[in-house]
Parts: C-alpha cells; structure tokens; sequence
C-alpha cells in the first residue's frame, strides 16, 4: 500500500566543511567548539582560573587548569592558620588525571558523599597555580574545602604563608558541566564554557602521560611521567570518541559507527593526532587522525585533521575537516 | 455575566414580538435510549446534516469537527490529529457511532483524521454532560454519528471520486440493498494523500502523507415493525509515512512508517417492542492496533536501516468487549417515562498483559437509571443515577437532573445540574516507561476524574428564527496529571491532583428561509486550571458562521463557512512541575462550495475552494501532556490546523 506514496529522490552529499582554529594563550587559549553548529562558542586566556567544580547532580569532583600546570599537594593537615612553605620545591605535587576520571584527580575524595550534603575531612590543601606566560610560578595558596550546602560548595582560601583568608561560595548550576573558580586576589566565581549540551571539543593545553606520545620532547615537561601538551578535549557531558585507524574520512558512513569502540575519557583525542618531526623540526599529522565523536543517541560527527602548526610556544594552529553523520 | 445579558437583548431585539409556533421537525438520537422529537429532549443538539459534510468535502471526522464550535483539532505528527474539546482535552468528549462506542476510553491515542464520514445521515454533537447515559468520558459534549439508510428503492449504489488540489485522491463505494425485511449496505472507501506539494526530499514541511483505507458491511433485519436485529463493522486501516527532518548539517533522517487498524463490530437489537418501550440490546467489540517500524535514512543514497531504539509505544494493541441492555418507557402523553439498563465494559491492553502481577485489564460494571417527570405539560423534571463498579478503580455515583419548562410555544429553558466521570486511561494507570532523563511509573491506586456541571440553555423560536443562549459551568476535580512523585529517582505518575474550573456561554441564532438558511454561533470560554493557588480564568472566542442557499428546486445550491479562533493565552503546569506558557494566535477557516444534481438527481458535482485564509500552522505552542515519549513530553509543537488553501471537485454518480 505504501509503495502509492511519492517516491522519493536522492540528494546531493553535503560540501566538505573545514574548521581553522588558531589559539593563543592570552587571547584564546581554551577554545569551545560545537560540531552541530559548526563554530567557535566561547574562548578564554589560559590565565583566566584555577579551579572548577562539578556541577553533575550528585558528584563534587574538583578539578584544576592543567593549562597552565597546575598540581595541588594534599597536607593531610587540618590547620588552616598556620602558615605553610612559599617555595615550591618543598611539596610533591599530584596532577589531575587526563582522562578526567574523578577519582584519580588531584582533589580526589575532599569529603564523605555519602551524606545528602557531604561533610568535607577538612584537609588543607597547598595549590600549584601553574606559570604564567613567562613561565613563572604563580603564587602558591592554601585552601579548605568546608562542604557543600544549599547545592553550594562553600570553599576558604589564603595565601599559603599569609593570615588573610577569604570564603567563596561556589553555587552549581545545572547547565553546565563546571563552575570555575580563580583564587587571584579575594577570588571569584565565574562561567566559562558554554552550555553543556552546545560544546563538543575544548582546544587547549592540558597534561597528559609522557609515554603515550612522542611529542613530549618538544613540548613542557611537568616530570618523568608527565608533559604539557596541546590538544583536544571531549565534553564529558554524554559525549564518547571512537579512533579510526582503518576506514579513513570518506569512508566512514552512519551505518558503521556501531562497529567502533567508543570511549569516554576527556583526552580520547587528546594529543594522538600529531607527531613531532625531528628531522624537519616540525609539527606533522599522525596516521591516527580521523575520530568518530558521539553525542548522545542521535549526533555522530567525523572529524579528520589535516594540518596543524604552532608558530610559537603559547600558540597553536590547526585545521580539520567535519562530517555530520 | 454581562454576555448572558448581551445575548438575551440579541435574542429578543431578532424575534421582534414576532414569534410563531415553528419548532424545527427533527429527530434526535443522542441522550436517551428512545428517539425523540428536538423539541421532546431535555438538552440541546447541535446537529451537522450529510448536505453540510458533502458542502465541506470533509472525508473525516477531523475535517468537519475543525469547523464546529467549541472544537479545536490539534495536530500531533504521525499521531494525525487531537480533540481539545471546550479546553478540556479530547477525553471529555465521547464520541459514539449509532449510540455505541467506538474509540476505547482507556486508550491514549485516538487520531479523528482516520474515521471516515462517508455513510453519515447526521452527526449529533450533545453539549452538556451525558454521564448517566453513557458513562466515561461523556462530560462536556456527546458526538454521536449516525448511519445512513436508503430505504427508496430495492438496490442502491453510489461511487464518489474526490480530489483535491494538495494531494488528496479519494474515493468510495457504498451499495445498499434492501430485500423484505433485510438491509444490506457495503461500502469501502480510500483517502489518499500524497503529502504536502512540494518534492518530498525537501522534508521541508511536516504534513505526513497518508492512506486510510476502509471497508463497512451492515445488516439489518427487521424482526418487527421498529425492532431490528443488526450487524454493523467497520475497519479502518491506516498507514502514515513520517518523513523526518535531517539531522542539522547531515543528510540522515529518521523515518517512521506507522500501520494501524481499527476494527468495530456492532451488533444487537433495537427498537420498539412494543408501543411504549424501546430496547437496546447491543455488544461491541472493537480492537485497535498500531505499529511504528522505525528506519534511518541517508538521502544522498537512500540507503536505510531499522531503527535499533524501539519504545513501548512503537507497538500497541487493545481491544474491547462492551454490551449493554436499555429499556426504556416513552409516551408523549404519560406524565412519567423512564429508561433503566446496564452496561459492561472489558478493556484489555494485549501487548502489555501483566504488570508487576496485575493484568493490564480493565472491567467495568455499570447500573443506570433514569425518570423522566412532566409534572405539567409546560415543566418536567428529569433525574438520573449511574453506578459503575471496576476491577481498577472506584468511581462516586454519578448522578443528572434536568430542568424544562416550556414558557410558550417559542420559548423554553432548560437547566441541567450533573456528574460525570473519566476513567483512567492503560497508560495512566499501568505505563512503565524508563529513561534517563524521566521515568514514568504505573499507578494502580488511580481513581476516576470527576466533574461537577451546571448547565442552562434558553431557546427562543420563531418561524424564521431560532436564538439559543447556553451557559456552561464546570469543576473538575480529582484531575488525573503526570507529576513527579519522587524529584531524587526522576520517578513520574499520574496522580488524582488536578483541578480545574470552566465556564462558557454559547449565542446560537439560527435564521430559516426556503431558499437561504444561515446559522451564527458565538462562544465565550473561560478556563481556570488553578483555583486554588493562582485562581485566574483566561478567556477565548470563537465564532461560526454558515450561509447556505438553495435554488427552488433544491438542484442547486451554495454554502459559505467560517469558523473563527480567537487568541489563546494560558498558563499550564507541565508535567516537571513548572509553569508554561501556552499561547496559540487566532486564525480563520473558510470555505465556500457549489453543489449541483443533475440528471435528475443520479449525478452530483460539487466544487469548492477549502481553507480561503491558507491557514497551516498557527503560530503557538502546544504542551501534549497526555502523551509519552521522551522526545515528545513537554515539548512545543506548533499549532497545525490544516495544509492550506487547496480547490477540491467531488463527482458522485448513483445507479
């Protein structure tokens, strides 16, 4: 009976969409990027702030801006009068994870979640706030996470040696995936991104294993294990990436996209899509640089890289190619 | 107050002293067991005559309903079309063929644009509630369609072609026999439409093509002079192509090919049987089933895949078994009449059978009775109960009492202060539906919605006028809504928490001529959905208008339709718990037609011009709150009311 209806006609494909994306460190040194809209949706300076909070209902993770290197030391000490160490060389700094996985971040378990408004340990802990454009250190602080009320983090912060402590209530909101944070001055609390449903990608530096890649030897080295990168990062809201090492760009069509692994860590695309070329001195592509990026149920985008170049330290320049599936 | 007032002066500056013993000579089906002069029954119908369906080229019950008062069809997709009827949503109307039920009360999903109007004498639309009578549902109005029977000649057959400039191809058949005492009518019939104009790959416009093919036998056999034994099925099978819109920046769609069937069966006596008592002995069983296959769709190579997400209301399947026994007493001349009877109902959701140990069934068990009392010949008193028992559910008694007083032969005014009732649907009382984002639990402690009315009409006739003036009161009360019952979990129900309250005023004037009949009616409706917490009414008019003109020889004839909508504007507790705004625009509908019977009656052509003002979507926002899907819930539609400005021919040839 259906067959009565008006057939219906193929159409053209869609032109080859191509995204340029520069980034500078105090312009644009974090830059959101939505693959429906096929645009930039916010950027900020790497500098613009050190500590975000979680604003999924029922998780407290705190993360840090691994931009610009920072670690945090957890003193085990509830004394927040007390004055600490000034100099860096006197902590052991962690680092978050790169794969943005809560528990292995440097805050980790800041309190007991088991309570409808969870009781914090009340841990001092010491903050790395990285290095600025010159590469060096920021000032370091000390901060106590004092709970969590009213759907609120209530945090209390000062210099690491200093007397003058200060107290920010850190409010979650629902649109987004984080509040950030800046302990600059008497601190405050701000948004950065955008709505958490309109991003897909963050472009930006962040600190990822030294041995998954063979660029670190050009890039900022944080220790043995770990190196500052640039990259690209995933929106942990309902977002996964599949790496594609077979099929190629125009290969690749919806009816496939269940045949890929997808995964969930922030840096699944990370840094793997470019190398470092000893012998030019140069950026290059690597084999590894087409991704199937999911978003919920029914978004599926391609992405390829095709070029990429990063004509100073604090700069980065990249292009890519965009199907939507 | 002021519009009672308004339409009282209307009415008596029209009739101007004038007025002479001239009731309209109809007879009315709808409201009691027996059939009845207009002038006889306790409440007011509004009756849509065959002539006026073939002048609308309405092909179903969507296409004619969107032209009557009080009625706002609204279009929900590949669901085809909704009833708001006087604001109260589509489950306070019930609609009936021939007295009996067709649609289930305790399913969801009920498209009017699938039921043909193709073998219709008239449609009765019975303003008031008619709970007592007909039980669930039977609250604000009654659409009753009745049948048509040719009883002229031995054997008639009728073939109709029907197009319209938008796609629509129709067509149908009907044969009607009638042998001593037996009647036989076939007929068959197909709407066809082809989508909106335009390639479809565009996908550019939401109208869903779609065929709804039908096939009707009825038989009759008289057993004595008014007392006939019948059979009557209808089957309507529908398939609705929903074209999707790309996926933004891609060539992927999801398409959806829905196939549903809706079978009734009719079948009893009913009659005279003897010359006072009428008898309705009747049983129903009808089944409805629907089914979405799901595809996605590239369109650069139109290669395509099932869907791999099914949802619980991709596949549906119900069926009833109803019967009922009315008796009833009727003498012009008795001071008192009576009708007394029963009726069962058994309801079953046949996809979903159990749930959590309970049968997804539904029986019903129901004692009516009603007197009639003319206490004198200008003043009766009507009372009626209703007792309904359910496996499910409890229901109060319902209860109906009726007021007339014939103040002269041209004037007369009606009360009616009664309860009615809507059962819960499967949906509210047994879906289980689990997403991330909203969970919908069953609730098995549901009870019946109820609603208290009061009604009063005064019609005033004279013989070329006919002014009736209705006002309409309502509380809703133990209103069923989905709400969150537990904010942590997401966890969803539907609840007995609603209330609502509604008044409406209705100016009828209707004017007879030989050659020109026209008919105006102004409605004034007021909906309060919050009286306890922000207790504001919001008010909305409509008007209807109809002129129609026939030759002497009644060979020819014109009619002219407007319906008009006024603006919407409300606030609406969506199911999350939180105010929304619900607005619609006003809009006009329009027709006009030309009929013409030539070759002495065995050929009709008819023309017309359909929706002059090229209404499609309206611009507002609609909140389907009734409805399931995680898509779907809360979401703003736009208002569709129809696919535009189109011209239609219509050629029936008898033989």
């Amino acid at each position: 009976m259906s067959s009565c209806f008006r057939d219906e006609q193929p159409r053209p494909e869609l032109p080859l969409f191509v995204q340029n994306i520069s980034t500078a460190r105090e312009a644009n040194g974090q830059v959101y990027y939505s693959l429906k809209d096929r645009k930039i949706l916010k950027s900020n300076s790497i500098d613009a702030w050190d500590l975000a909070f979680s604003c999924r209902d029922g998780d407290f993770e705190i993360i840090v801006n691994s931009a610009k290197k920072m670690g945090v030391n957890n003193t085990r000490s509830k004394e927040f009068d007390v004055s600490y160490q000034a100099e860096h060389k006197h902590y052991t700094w962690t680092y978050d994870h790169p794969t943005g996985e809560a528990k292995n971040n440097c805050f980790g378990a800041w309190g007991d979640f088991t309570f409808d408004n969870p009781q914090s340990f009340g841990d001092v802990y010491v903050i790395n706030r990285g290095f600025d454009k010159f590469n060096l250190p920021y000032q370091l602080k000390k901060m106590r996470i004092d709970g969590f009320k009213n759907n609120a983090y209530e945090i209390t912060f000062a210099d690491v040696d200093g007397d003058t402590f200060y107290r920010l209530t850190v409010p979650k909101n629902d649109n987004f995936n984080y509040v950030y944070v800046s302990l600059e001055q008497s601190g405050s609390v701000f948004q950065l991104e955008p709505f958490k449903e309109n991003w897909d990608l963050l472009f930006s530096n962040y600190i990822d294993s030294s041995r998954y890649s063979n660029v670190y030897t050009k890039s900022d080295s944080i220790n043995n294990n770990l190196t500052l990168f640039d990259g690209v990062l995933l929106n942990p809201y309902n977002h996964s990436v599949a790496i594609d090492t077979s099929n190629g760009f125009n290969a690749i069509g919806f009816f496939d996209v269940g045949d890929f692994d997808y995964l969930h860590a922030r840096n699944a695309i990370g840094n793997r899509w470019y190398d470092w070329n000893n012998k030019s001195k140069k950026y290059v592509l690597s084999d590894v640089k087409t991704f199937v990026v999911k978003h919920g149920r029914l978004s599926y985008y391609v992405i390829e890289f095709t070029d990429v170049g990063k004509p100073r330290r604090d700069e980065l320049q990249l292009r890519f190619a965009i199907k939507n599936l | 107050m002021k519009y009672v007032v308004y339409s009282l002066l209307m009415s008596v500056c029209w009739l101007n002293g004038s007025a002479q013993k001239v009731m309209r000579d109809s007879i009315i089906h709808t409201g009691q067991v027996f059939e009845l002069e207009a002038d006889e029954s306790m409440q007011i119908a509004y009756v849509i005559t065959s002539d006026e369906i073939n002048h609308l080229n309405a092909q179903n019950l969507n296409d004619l309903l969107r032209y009557t008062i009080n009625a706002l069809p609204v279009y929900v997709g590949t669901d085809g079309y909704s009833l708001d009827y006087l604001a109260n949503g589509r489950k306070s109307v019930r609609i009936l063929l021939n007295g009996l039920p067709v649609w289930q009360t305790s399913i969801d999903r009920i498209d009017l644009s699938r039921w043909p109007i193709h073998d219709v004498e008239k449609i009765e639309i019975l303003y008031g509630t008619s709970a007592v009578m007909y039980g669930s549902n039977a609250n604000v109005a009654i659409i009753n369609i009745i049948s048509k029977w040719r009883k002229n000649s031995i054997s008639q057959s009728l073939v109709n072609f029907n197009f319209s400039g938008k796609n629509e191809y129709n067509f149908r058949y009907m044969n009607y026999l009638n042998l001593g005492r037996h009647r036989i009518s076939l007929g068959a019939g197909r709407y066809f439409f082809n989508g909106y104009s335009g390639t479809d790959s565009n996908r550019v416009v939401q109208w869903k093509p779609n065929q709804h093919v039908n096939a009707q036998l009825r038989y009759s056999y008289m057993l004595m002079h008014e007392l006939d034994a019948y059979v009557h099925i209808n089957y309507v099978h529908s398939t609705v192509i929903d074209r999707g819109y790309p996926i933004p920046n891609s060539l992927r769609v999801y398409d959806n090919n829905q196939q549903s069937g809706n079978l009734v069966v009719h079948g009893g006596i009913h009659g005279k049987v003897s010359k006072y008592h009428t008898i309705d002995f009747s049983h129903v069983y009808s089944r409805f089933s629907l089914k979405n296959h799901k595809t996605i769709k590239i369109l650069s190579d139109l290669s395509s895949q099932e869907d791999p997400l099914q949802l619980p209301f991709d596949e549906l399947k119900y069926d009833e078994y109803f019967s009922q026994i009315k008796i009833a007493r009727h003498n012009k001349k008795s001071k008192i009449d009576y009708e007394f009877g029963m009726d069962f109902s058994h309801q079953r959701d046949l996809k979903n059978t159990v749930l959590e140990a309970v049968k997804t069934n539904i029986t019903q068990l129901s004692l009516l009775s009603s007197i009639t009392y003319k206490i004198r010949p200008d003043f009766w008193l009507r009372g009626g109960l209703r007792y309904t028992n359910s496996n499910k559910f409890s229901t109060p008694l319902i209860f109906n009492t009726q007021f007339k007083y014939l103040m002269s032969d041209q004037a007369q005014f009606l009360v009616q202060y009664a309860s009615g009732f809507r059962s819960p649907t499967f949906n509210e009382l047994f879906y289980t539906y689990e997403n991330p984002d909203i969970n919908i639990k069953g609730n098995l402690a549901l009870q019946s919605e109820m609603y208290n009315q009061l009604n009063t009409t005064l019609k005033i006739a004279s013989k070329d006028v006919t002014v009736l003036t209705s006002m309409f009161w309502q509380n809703t009360g133990n209103g069923i809504q989905l709400v969150s019952v537990n904010p942590k979990e997401q966890i969803y129900q539907f609840v007995n928490t609603k209330s609502a309250k509604f008044i409406a005023q209705t100016v009828t004037i209707k004017t007879h001529h030989k050659y020109v009949n026209t008919r105006f009616v102004f409605a004034n409706n007021g909906v309060n959905q919050f009286p306890e917490e922000i207790g504001s009414y919001y008010f909305f008019q409509e008007l209807s208008g109809q002129v129609k003109i026939n030759t002497p020889k009644e060979d020819f004839s014109f009619m002219y339709q407007l319906k008009y909508n006024g603006k919407r504007s409300e606030i609406r507790k969506n199911a999350l718990g939180t105010l929304e705004d619900f607005s619609q625009k006003s809009f006009w509908l329009m027709d006009i037609s030309l009929l013409a019977k030539v070759l002495e009656d065995r050929l009709d052509l008819s023309i017309g011009i359909k929706n002059l003002t090229d209404i499609r979507n309206v611009a507002g926002k609609f909140l389907p709150l009734d409805r399931f899907s995680d898509d779907e819930i809360n979401s703003k539609l736009p208002l569709s009311i129809d696919f535009g400005r189109r011209g239609w021919l219509s050629i029936s040839v008898k033989f």
